[in-house]
């Protein structure tokens, strides 16, 4: 049985020193660590940083003056992977589940339960990053939820995040709010958010979770306009 | 593509080329690409073709219906033809071919003066024209008249 991991923040069993964490409305979150000892890292473990728990893996990593520095994505890494060309046809219609679960399958990732449909007598996929393939099936509604499974829906949850939280600043002109929370699981994109301070319902398009040297934990997102 | 020792301009680059294809990921499909074909329906109105440049991103694919582009006009693949294959709109749903190398053909008449086009039977029959004559080094249509020992008469 694998120890507990203690570590407010940690990937794999290595402890994080600092990190910048930037999750997108769409597309996969990503992440650049610093860990506190050299040694190599699992390819796919989990982020945490506080209640935050994150599937991700190593897009790049290195080791310099006893310490690690690495670039993490959500998911297993596939989607930059390029997948061959294939053809499909059918007199029927090409369905789009099958043209998608053989993405995943040649780029290594998980697709999350979607609305199937039908494409046509015929989808020709190019040679090409698996992402962009998803990007033709799906459009840009496509982001990797925190178990690494990417989702293709039409919206994110858009739940109200609950109080306790302070908002330490407002840049309307950048629709920019730096928060103040123990939760920062709550703060996912698409989520919505009200205080007192803020005068209208704010929903989230980007979350940024900053970690310095000190231990410092820094919330910002950005809203839609 | 693997760059090795990629300078700032490289990744500039990259960076582009990404910000590129975010921006019309359906690019690939707006080319139009010369394929091999390697098999044709019996009724002529599918083929089955490979790409002749193995370095284009695109796979070999079944049953592409053909367009002549031409109203009215019918058009056959044979089995070693080099096609043109493009997209509609760009769309990977929706290939098509649009054109084809032009294959040597002969020109025969039979006793109710139908001319057939073509050495593959059946070719693409001609209706009966009438009223006119076509001389050796005439250009009928596409077809060009030449001397030989079966004289083709379009009319009376």
């Amino acid at each position: 049985m694998a120890a507990q991991n203690a570590n407010w923040a940690s990937f794999g069993q290595g402890r994080i020193i600092s990190a910048t964490l930037t999750i997108p409305l769409y597309g996969t979150w990503v992440a650049d660590v610093v860990l506190a000892l050299g040694t190599s890292l699992s390819q796919t473990a989990t982020l945490i940083l506080g209640d935050l728990n994150l599937l991700g893996s190593v897009q790049r990593a290195a080791s310099f003056a006893g310490s690690r520095s690495a670039r993490l994505v959500g998911g297993y890494g596939g989607w930059q992977k390029p997948v061959p060309s294939r053809g499909y046809s059918s007199p029927g219609a090409v369905l789009l589940s099958t043209v998608l679960k053989d993405l995943a399958s040649d780029s290594g990732e998980k697709i999350g339960t979607f609305t199937d449909g039908l494409l046509g007598t015929f989808f020709i996929r190019e040679n090409a990053p698996a992402q962009r393939v998803l990007r033709q099936l799906a459009g840009s509604l496509w982001w990797v939820d925190s178990n690494g499974v990417t989702q293709i829906q039409s919206s994110r949850p858009s739940s109200l995040i609950p109080l306790p939280f302070e908002v330490v600043q407002w840049s309307g002109a950048k629709g920019r709010f730096e928060i103040a929370t123990e939760r920062l699981s709550d703060w996912m994109p698409g989520r919505t958010f009200t205080a007192p301070t803020v005068s209208s319902v704010q929903t989230v398009s980007q979350t940024t979770i900053t970690i310095d040297n000190s231990g410092k934990a820094r919330l910002t997102v950005l809203v839609s306009p | 593509m693997s760059i090795t020792n990629p300078t700032t301009a490289d990744r500039l680059l990259a960076s582009l080329r990404a910000l590129l294809r975010a921006e019309d990921p359906n690019r690939t499909y707006r080319g139009i690409y010369e394929y091999l074909v390697g098999g044709v329906a019996s009724n002529g109105s599918t083929a089955d073709a490979t790409p002749t440049d193995t370095s284009l991103p695109l796979p070999p694919i079944l049953r592409i219906p053909l367009r002549a582009g031409i109203t009215g006009a019918t058009a056959k693949l044979t089995v070693g033809n080099r096609c043109l294959v493009a997209f509609v709109n760009g769309d990977p749903t929706r290939p098509f071919v649009i054109g084809a190398d032009p294959v040597p053909q002969t020109i025969t008449e039979d006793a109710t003066q139908q001319i057939t086009v073509g050495s593959v039977s059946p070719g693409t029959v001609v209706p009966t024209v009438v009223g006119a004559a076509a001389r050796v080094g005439d250009q009928v249509g596409p077809f060009l008249v030449t001397k030989g020992s079966t004289k083709v008469v379009i009319g009376g």
